[in-house]
């Protein structure tokens, strides 16, 4: 059995690092590895990264991160993320980590994603440079998430976002803001390799569960959605552990 | 100002000035409602500080809920 813990959009500031040190302490008992979805911090401030490691203290599982778009709002994200691998969290962009465990390896392939929406309402490269660089940017990045995740070469396969790979998961939201809170190449991304569970953060009216057109379930692990300071998802043994998806080639 | 622009230069400072890009805000019966979920009380007051800078006359309705992480739920089984 693999037990993993998953929450995003802790949103750590000044007002909020003890409340989660205390709330994430029984997840080192409760999970064998934790993921966090982004958003880790309010504003990314780089004064924000000890609050952040504060809150973080109690948790001594392999730990997992990708950042979100608050962690990016003051230009310091390079500096968090290497604040928080100083502290032994394996921060992802468009890479991937295998760590083993009861037996098991266990592999999280991360990346942030981003918008540009999904089927029937989706932005395209076209037009002004602008434009064209909010869906390229997606698109790189799901494009090293499926590189990634197809060199990836583990039992169990997890994949770690910000923003959500499918439109399931943001029922609750606004229909109108779904293109800045996902896109469908994350998906595509996934189904065009392996996976067991994907999980993202970044919608906080969204819903919990969705599946991926491939068949990997995904679940929207945002703090105001799960309303707890982590799900536990567990999987069955290295016997039992099959893949939804398939490679499409 | 337009009450269709209050609204959305609202929202706008919401994210600016508290990073809150999950609060509603509308207009009813000429009050301004404030509704979502933060993480703290002291994040909630702090919305209702920046809504009530720019209200315009109108009275404010603070509904935003504080969700504090909370102990975790019953796991879920995946095959």
């Amino acid at each position: 059995m693999i037990r993993v813990a998953a929450v995003g959009d802790l949103h750590v500031g000044e007002d909020g690092a003890e409340r989660w040190r205390d709330a994430l302490e029984p997840v080192s008992r409760d999970a064998d590895l934790l993921l966090l979805a982004g958003d880790l911090t309010r504003v990314g401030a780089v004064e924000e990264a000890p609050l952040l490691m504060e809150a973080l203290s109690r948790v001594s599982i392999p730990t997992f991160a990708v950042l979100g778009n608050h962690d990016y709002h003051s230009g310091c994200q390079g500096e968090l993320a290497a604040q928080l691998r100083q502290r032994g969290v394996q921060v992802l962009e468009g890479e991937s980590r295998v760590v083993r465990v009861n037996g098991v390896s266990v592999g999280v392939a991360g990346s942030k994603g981003f918008g540009g929406g999904f089927a029937g309402a989706c932005g395209s490269e076209f037009g002004e440079p602008e434009m064209k660089a909010f869906v390229a940017h997606t698109r790189i990045l799901a494009e090293r998430l499926g590189a990634a995740l197809r060199a990836l070469e583990a039992d169990l396969r997890l994949v770690l976002l910000h923003y959500a790979p499918v439109a399931q998961t943001l029922e609750g939201e606004h229909p109108g803001v779904h293109p800045f809170l996902g896109s469908h190449l994350l998906a595509e991304a996934v189904d065009g390799a392996r996976a067991h569970l994907v999980v993202h953060g970044h919608a906080h009216a969204g819903s919990e569960r969705g599946v991926t057109p491939g068949g990997v379930p995904v679940r929207n692990v945002a703090q105001p959605v799960i309303r707890s300071a982590y799900r536990v998802y567990c999987f069955s043994g290295s016997d039992s552990l099959e893949c939804a998806s398939a490679p499409s080639s | 100002m337009e009450s269709a622009y209050l609204l959305i230069h609202l929202r706008e400072q919401l994210a600016r000035e508290a990073g809150e890009l999950g609060i509603e805000v509308e207009l009813v019966a000429g009050r301004l409602l404030l509704t979502g979920v933060v993480v703290s009380a002291e994040r909630r007051e702090h919305a209702e500080r920046i809504a009530r800078s720019m209200s315009n006359g109108h009275t404010i309705v603070n509904e935003i809920r504080v969700v504090p992480p909370a102990a975790a739920q019953e796991a879920e089984h995946l095959p």
